[in-house]
């Protein structure tokens, strides 16, 4: 399969840690305290193809892994909050990972410009969400209309010089309310079954490979080498306790998937044990997102739509 | 009458004389002349009231039309999503079906002319906004069901109110 594994976190354990302890709450424990964990499984990739059934998942061009898991992480929350919490919220199209990713390496760290390499931080990305907020494909942003996946230049920019000013009212629309530390696969799967996704930030690696495990089916990840690398979770699944955990690289993975997942999943995502996503973790800078200000329905007229038919 | 035609009617009778009558394959049961809907709950009972009462004066045959339209509709609507691709994703096509059906069994095959009945119309247009709102949002399966359960009350209306 011919793809470049492209990564782009660059953890930071000491800002991670001063960011959280400046959060109103900074773990999942203090957030929710009355979240469970679901008895069954969840899935909330279903609800984002409920929401967008043409949903594939696209390729990061450059070190922008950051933001490709956080705006993942952040179209589930958009579904969810529509389907699960019946919030009157319409689907708003796909957030663009590429914003997500200049607003953490310029806006969120106070900065007019950043000239370093490509990468960022968890907790740079969460602030980028809570803080400036959000931009989606096909939404018209005063003339500015994000049509199809941000080319590498495209990105560089944004990573270099941050979102334009004059788009950044735009963001600021669809901001996330809480971002929040998960310390554990107990941690995910609380917010998970509670319809809030999670985005990993971590150096655990995989193989590019599926393995196959019997009666639980193909499409599991075996960790493999270290990976600086942002992904997010979305499903939980309690016969083998483990998540699924989508990547930015297209269908990048071979071998025996897991023929119950929906096809555009199939070879993007993959079945991650509790015990690792435990490791992923500890690391200190994933985060469970929270509360979308996402897009008002609009409305369609009340009167007279069955004129010269009645 | 040509000399072959006076020879196979006489063949004929000469059959029926020699054979009796011979029997005849029952006809196909002509079309209900009403539809079964079960009685909507209070709620829904009200929402369709005005469209009851504006289309009383109808002929009986428009309003049993009137009631096939929407139980069938219903029916569509409720069958969507079950094992193809989904047709209703969003309530501006669910409102599009809606015209395009009443479109069509209405105004083409029942040949009512539109604008004729603007109580109707008006009745129509607020009872289907109060059972399903304005708002454009995805077609849940809840939204199917609401729908179902309106487009039989509004067959209901019809046929038993109306």
């Amino acid at each position: 399969m011919a793809f470049i594994p492209l990564f782009g976190y660059t953890p930071d354990p000491a800002g991670a840690e001063a960011f959280v302890a400046s959060l109103p709450h900074p773990t999942l424990a203090e957030a929710g305290p009355g979240l469970q964990a679901a008895k069954h499984d969840v899935s909330l990739s279903e609800l984002l193809l409920q929401c967008m059934p043409s949903w594939k998942r696209g390729s990061q061009p450059i070190g922008s892994c950051v933001g490709w898991g956080t705006a993942m992480a952040v179209d589930c929350l958009a579904a969810a909050d529509i389907l699960l919490r019946r919030e009157p919220e319409v689907w708003g199209g796909l957030c663009v990972p590429g914003v997500v990713y200049g607003l953490s390496r310029v806006e969120a760290r106070g900065q007019s410009r950043n000239m370093g390499g490509d990468g960022s931080t968890g907790f740079h990305a969460a602030k980028a969400i809570r803080d400036f907020g959000t931009l989606h494909f096909g939404q018209n942003y005063g003339g500015t209309v994000y049509a199809s996946p941000l080319s590498g230049t495209q990105e560089k920019a944004l990573g270099r010089d941050g979102l334009p000013a004059d788009l950044e009212p735009y963001a600021a629309k669809h901001q996330v309310a809480e971002v929040t530390l998960v310390r554990s696969f107990e941690d995910c799967a609380k917010a998970i079954s509670n319809g809030y996704p999670v985005f990993l930030c971590s150096m655990r690696g995989f193989s590019m490979r599926f393995a196959d495990r019997g009666s639980l089916g193909g499409g599991w990840l075996t960790p493999a080498g270290t990976w600086a690398h942002c992904m997010m979770a979305c499903d939980l699944r309690w016969d083998r306790p483990a998540l699924l955990v989508p990547n930015s690289w297209g269908d990048c993975y071979d071998g025996p998937v897991d023929e119950r997942l929906p096809k555009s999943l199939q070879r993007s995502a993959g079945w991650v044990d509790a015990e690792v996503i435990d490791g992923m973790c500890k690391g200190g800078d994933s985060y469970a997102v929270a509360g979308f200000s996402g897009f008002a329905p609009s409305l369609m007229p009340e009167a007279g739509w069955l004129k010269g038919v009645l | 009458m040509s000399v072959w035609v006076r020879i196979v009617v006489a063949c004929a009778l000469g059959y029926v004389a020699v054979c009796g009558v011979p029997s005849l394959p029952l006809q196909p049961v002509s079309p209900a002349a009403s539809v079964e809907v079960e009685t909507p709950g209070a709620d829904m009972q009200a929402i369709v009231e005005p469209v009851a009462r504006s289309i009383r004066s109808l002929p009986a045959g428009d309003r049993l039309l009137w009631a096939h339209v929407w139980s069938k509709a219903a029916v569509v609507v409720e069958g969507d999503a079950v094992a193809t691709e989904v047709a209703f994703t969003d309530t501006r096509s669910l409102r599009a079906f809606t015209t395009l059906a009443l479109d069509i069994a209405w105004r083409r095959i029942g040949e009512n002319v539109p604008g004729s009945n603007e109580a109707l119309r008006t009745a129509t247009e607020a009872a289907y906004v109060k059972a399903l709102g304005a708002a454009t949002v995805p077609v849940t399966a809840d939204v199917r069901k609401a729908y179902a359960e309106f487009a039989r009350a509004m067959a209901w209306a019809g046929m038993n109110r109306g």
